[in-house]
């Protein structure tokens, strides 16, 4: 009986293969260049982006352009707390973020009512919003183009931290975030969300409210973004609008697609498979809005469950094909 | 004791009438039958009930309180659970999760109380993960827990679609064609768990076009056409009703 579902000895492997990752990135830093460093630390991002984008993508089952708006509240949160309160990075960070999901429950009180098309334009909409309000609206507070320079961050000896610092803050947060996304897919309100994706009717007529839990995911999403922007702005000593545009949105949704919307292994493969890519081919910058489109063609036509999808599914047909030449063996 | 009372109530979609005035009593723990030709009305009636679609004018009012102000979400705290006429399980999530789901308005965790984990949340995932497995189990479809409810045959689904009706030991369940679609022998299966769980004191209401299985049933009829009531009574007062001859069972036709 080959069942299509997890079983103990699975559920052992991916233990045994998640741990070995995680040690692999606990060591990294100590074999790896400053570039190389970098070139991890930009993953990591995009990674807990792609996270914080499954939650209300993966589960609830919404569309949503407006995720690198999440992330520019949460960087710029970052940005103006030093720049005119002085605030110490440690706790602007998560003052950044919070203002981030305040932000976000009150934006989300409109969203929420839209579906399909609407709701993707809404949501690109507030994007673009946030934007020109940095770029344009608030360009005294701002700095507009020119963005805002911060202080490196320093030790206690007074010397500015290195790569490593920025990898294990993100390096955690993924881990966070990838814990987070696993205790509330298995919770009740996990449940409730992926049924509000799978069918509305039925999840309202037993009693989740449908516009609450859309709600939390798009807030859940924007927590995520909030810290990615807050760490990214800090890592890169600078920000301006030219990281939140049209184009990082689209990118962000590219990244959870391509890496298996729904699966949290997914959202981090995709995220940084995505996000390191452009880095690797910097020679071929102009193209390469072009590559994601090519990526993002061959992805939905040879990869529509996303690379993580993919190998899950060529492991059960494989066992599955195991249990049927064993049974015909006997 | 009544349990569901229906006042007067009226629903129209632009300039058809859907509800023209109608008024219903559900006794505790009975089995009522909604019969009546298509689209005379059974269904919307179900969503009314239930707030899925909203009613124009007209009072519901479910053990002594008036539910007919509430949002859909708060009805299934209320003790109404129902299934669809067109099987509407949660295709992709498992059976077991399809069960669970019927749950979720009896347990209160929170999404904070999630992130962290608190016992006292665990401890409410495992109660309702060993509920699920007991009506599984009563509904005799353990081997198919771990499956995504999409992949069943379609009997079974209707199985899991019952048990999701049931785990949150409601009051009244409304099912909508239970039994349409189903095969003589899943369907004499599935009447057998419609009067046990009458025993078990849950009312019931039920559509269905089989008179046969309608009359073995039944303990009271109600008769819709065109939104309108037009007979309601004991299986005996129904078959000899004219009226419900004429528009429903057919002129002159011998009725089991």
């Amino acid at each position: 009986m080959s069942e299509k579902g997890f079983n103990y000895k699975d559920r052992a492997r991916v233990v045994v293969v998640v741990c070995f990752i995680f040690l692999i990135a606990l060591l990294f830093p100590l074999f790896s260049s400053p570039q190389v460093m970098n070139l991890a630390i930009l993953g990591l991002i995009g990674a807990i982006l792609t996270l914080g984008l499954n939650v209300f993508f993966g589960y609830c089952g919404q569309i949503n352009f407006g995720a690198a708006g999440f992330f520019a509240l949460g960087g710029y949160g970052v940005a103006l707390l030093e720049e005119y309160l002085k605030i110490p990075f440690i706790i602007s960070l998560p003052l950044a973020v919070i203002f981030s999901g305040i932000v976000v429950s009150l934006v989300s009180l409109f969203l929420v009512r839209l579906r399909g098309h609407s709701l993707a334009l809404g949501t690109l909409a507030f994007s673009l919003a946030v934007y020109t309000s940095v770029a344009r609206g608030f360009k005294n507070v701002t700095g507009g183009e020119d963005g805002i320079n911060l202080k490196p961050l320093l030790l206690f000896d007074g010397s500015p931290v290195g790569e490593w610092f920025f990898y294990y803050l993100a390096l955690a947060t993924v881990v966070a975030c990838c814990w987070l996304s696993w205790t509330l897919r298995k919770s009740r309100v996990g449940r409730a969300m992926t049924e509000i994706a799978q069918n509305e009717l039925a999840a309202l007529s037993f009693g989740v409210n449908i516009s609450k839990y859309l709600r939390l995911g798009l807030i859940l999403n924007s927590l995520m973004a909030g810290v990615a922007g807050g760490i990214f702005v800090k890592w890169i000593g600078w920000i301006s609008p030219e990281y939140f545009g049209l184009m990082p949105n689209i990118i962000i949704v590219l990244a959870l697609v391509v890496g298996g919307v729904g699966s949290i292994a997914g959202a981090v493969v995709g995220g940084i498979f995505i996000y390191i890519l452009p880095q690797l081919m910097i020679r071929f910058a102009e193209i390469s809005v072009l590559t994601y489109g090519v990526i993002l063609c061959l992805s939905l036509l040879f990869l529509p469950r996303g690379i993580v999808g993919e190998i899950f599914n060529l492991y059960y047909t494989h066992r599955t094909k195991l249990n049927v030449s064993q049974s015909e063996g006997e | 004791m009544s349990l569901l009372r229906i006042d007067s109530v009226y629903k129209n979609f632009g300039g058809l009438q859907a509800l023209f005035d109608v008024s219903m009593n559900l006794e505790e723990g009975s089995i009522s039958a909604l019969i009546g030709p298509n689209g005379s009305g059974k269904t919307t009636l179900f969503n009314v009930i239930t707030k899925i679609i909203p009613h124009d004018s007209g009072e519901i009012f479910f053990a002594g309180e008036r539910i007919d102000q509430l949002p859909a979400y708060l009805i299934p705290a209320r003790g109404i659970a129902r299934t669809f006429q067109i099987v509407s399980l949660f295709r992709e999530s498992l059976v077991w999760e399809n069960v669970a789901s019927g749950a979720f308005s009896k347990t209160r965790a929170g999404i904070l109380s999630i992130l962290f984990r608190i016992p006292r949340m665990r401890a409410e995932e495992r109660r309702i993960k060993e509920r699920t497995m007991e009506i599984i189990r009563y509904l005799g479809i353990e081997q198919l827990a771990e499956r995504p409810a999409g992949m069943l045959p379609f009997g079974q689904q209707r199985l899991v679609e019952l048990g999701r009706a049931l785990i949150s030991e409601p009051n009244m369940v409304l099912l909508d064609e239970p039994f349409s679609g189903l095969n003589p022998h899943e369907s004499e299966i599935l009447q057998e768990k419609v009067l046990e769980i009458r025993n078990q004191g849950i009312t019931v209401l039920f559509v269905e076009h089989e008179m046969k299985t309608v009359m073995k049933l039944a303990d009271r009829i109600t008769v819709l056409n065109f939104g309108q009531k037009i007979a309601e009574g004991s299986p005996d007062e129904i078959r000899n009703n004219p009226q419900v001859i004429e528009v429903y069972l057919g002129k002159e036709t011998e009725i089991v």
